[in-house]
């Protein structure tokens, strides 16, 4: 179904908790024709995460446990000839990282190693309230790191993450580095999108990927990735990805929910932190 | 060479080096000529005749690799037997032997036609574990929790198998030393040895194992394959075998793009069968972090010794 492209690399960036997994479990039903969704059993050959510590080791031959965050973000542009891609002509790489150069000037994500690009993103009002239950933090919290452009995960200097350093950057930030900065020209999806038309969302991102899906297998994909029947799974146990005890990783699945959720000073101060940006993708 | 300088022990190799390297045990065997030469030297950035290379590593159609760490060292490695060190540091910084006692030593292993494993291995109720995994996945606490209990350390990070020794798989220790960070230390309430980054601001330390080391190889009882699962619910011991098994310990041999370039992935595979067949490996999964690690404990123990 994958069609050959020049170049083998797909990249599916967002910021966390902005549709990222939803639009994979999409894309994974979708390529299988739209059959039914089995997350237990998802062949994870779509949503790859790039960020995996192992995989830069294995094709540097280095162990990036033993290098600063510095060091390990010099290497990370240069594994894309190396990555064992298992016999897919194209993979689609999940990316949370913002769009960056290293310090010696090269791109994380280069033009070169790109086949298409994906970019979704999701009102941050919805994000802060997302992340914060997804983190285990307050929303206060959240709306803090969303604000923060230096914010990096898996980078503390006292232990070892098998995730490698990541800088999101701000909200703010992460979406003007992937739009305006990277040259990669992303198909931009907006998670309202998804789930007002996921249908629509699926033939855009389709397109992108220069796929051959037909009306069928879209409406298909539609009916199998409902959110009730994900989160249906999710509660049977059946998502190996899901974040433990009582939290579901399938948690609203609407947009706007921030109305209910959010105080107006937090409201405010995520208007005033990305006002601008909110405005341009018609969030404000 | 330094006349001065006493000769060490490593998998069982009589090692010369005139480069410091304390965390290996002296010599104590026969008085064969060394093994393996470790001396300072001029690296060439570019190997002549270079037929395959990646980011960090060239390899010669001699088969002599290079392997560069910037702002480290250039190591060159060759046929097993010796490498030479090209540095700008002095020889009291940590960062030089670090990548010497990981990277390269996988390198002489390949070369020297044996198997190494990205796992840490030790000896608990007279049964040889072997724990492998990628960075992150928990190996080097694992030991540390068993040592704690009265495990022996065999090797740390770097498991070197000799898969073709008389009677079936054998582990060749390394040295009694692990790299853990700070949380690890904290968390066991262990004392950190020295730093072993000077040249980045890192808190990853060196931890001495006191106590005897015996570097005699020993045969391998199991081999576990941590999967960091991140709840405290997930511990889950799984038998493999057939070509997932092989499958399985294929993925966790330490430098193996080098083995391939090296021109040795048809060996690796056929020694990933070989010890697949002797010593199939087991899925351990266990939950993510140091402090839920240690809270398994009993729980732990029981299924590590389960008969397989």
């Amino acid at each position: 179904m994958i069609s050959a492209v020049p170049q083998a690399n797909v990249w599916l960036a967002s910021y966390p908790k902005s549709g990222n997994t939803w639009m994979r479990i999409g894309l994974i039903t979708l390529r299988d024709g739209g059959g039914s969704v089995d997350l237990g059993r998802m062949t994870n050959n779509i949503g790859i995460f790039l960020a995996l510590r192992h995989r830069l080791d294995v094709a540097l031959d280095i162990d990036s446990s033993d290098l600063s965050a510095e060091e390990v973000q010099l290497l990370r542009p240069r594994i894309y000839g190396l990555i064992d891609h298992q016999g897919r002509e194209t993979t689609i790489w999940k990316i949370h990282d913002c769009w960056e150069r290293t310090t010696d000037g090269d791109a994380m994500f280069p033009v070169e190693e790109t086949a298409a690009a994906l970019y979704l993103v999701r009102d941050p009002r919805d994000v802060a309230a997302s992340f914060a239950h997804h983190f285990e933090v307050t929303i206060d919290k959240a709306i803090d790191l969303m604000a923060d452009p230096d914010y990096r995960v898996a980078a503390k200097k006292d232990s070892c993450h098998f995730h490698l350093p990541q800088r999101y950057s701000s909200w703010s930030g992460h979406v003007t580095s992937w739009l305006d900065q990277s040259g990669l020209h992303p198909t931009l999806i907006r998670y309202e999108d998804m789930v007002a038309d996921f249908a629509g969302a699926l033939r855009r991102a389709s397109a992108a990927l220069d796929w051959n899906s037909d009306e069928a297998a879209i409406q298909a994909t539609v009916a199998a990735t409902r959110f009730d029947r994900l989160r249906a799974q999710e509660q049977a146990g059946n998502f190996p990805e899901g974040l433990g005890g009582e939290r579901l990783f399938f948690r609203r699945g609407i947009a706007g929910g921030w109305r209910d959720t959010l105080s107006a000073s937090q409201v405010a101060r995520i208007e005033r932190d990305h006002g601008t940006v909110m405005e341009r993708l018609g969030y404000l | 060479m330094s006349a001065m300088v006493k000769d060490l022990s490593l998998c069982g190799w009589r090692v010369h080096s005139d480069w410091p390297l304390p965390e290996l045990m002296p010599w104590a065997g026969d008085d064969r000529p060394a093994d393996i030469v470790i001396r300072r030297g001029t690296v060439p950035g570019k190997l002549s005749g270079t037929v395959r290379e990646t980011p960090l590593v060239q390899v010669s159609e001699q088969k002599w690799l290079r392997y560069s760490v910037r702002n480290v060292a250039d190591y060159l490695v060759r046929g097993g037997k010796e490498v030479i060190i090209d540095t700008a540091h002095r020889e009291d910084t940590p960062d030089v032997a670090l990548f010497l006692l990981g990277s390269v030593l996988g390198f002489l292993c390949h070369q020297r036609g044996l198997l190494p494993l990205h796992a840490s291995c030790v000896s608990f109720q007279g049964q040889v574990l072997v724990f492998a995994g990628p960075s992150g996945t928990g190996k080097s606490t694992m030991a540390a929790l068993l040592l704690e209990k009265g495990a022996r350390l065999l090797s740390d990070d770097v498991a070197v198998i000799d898969v073709h020794a008389d009677g079936g798989p054998v582990l060749l220790p390394t040295f009694p030393r692990q790299k853990l960070w700070r949380d690890t230390l904290d968390a066991l309430g262990l004392v950190p040895g020295r730093y072993l980054r000077r040249t980045v601001d890192m808190e990853k330390f060196d931890r001495p194992v006191l106590g005897p080391f015996d570097g005699t190889p020993v045969r391998v009882d199991r081999i576990y394959q941590l999967l960091a699962r991140g709840r405290l619910d997930a511990v889950r011991l799984v038998p493999v075998d057939g070509l997932r098994a092989v499958r399985m310990l294929y993925e966790n041999v330490y430098r193996r793009t080098a083995g391939g370039l090296l021109g040795l992935s048809d060996r690796i595979f056929q020694d990933c069968v070989a010890l697949a067949m002797a010593s199939p490996p087991q899925a351990l999964s266990v939950p993510d972090g140091i402090g839920n690690l240690a809270r398994t404990g009993v729980q732990l123990d029981r299924m590590l010794m389960v008969p397989r």
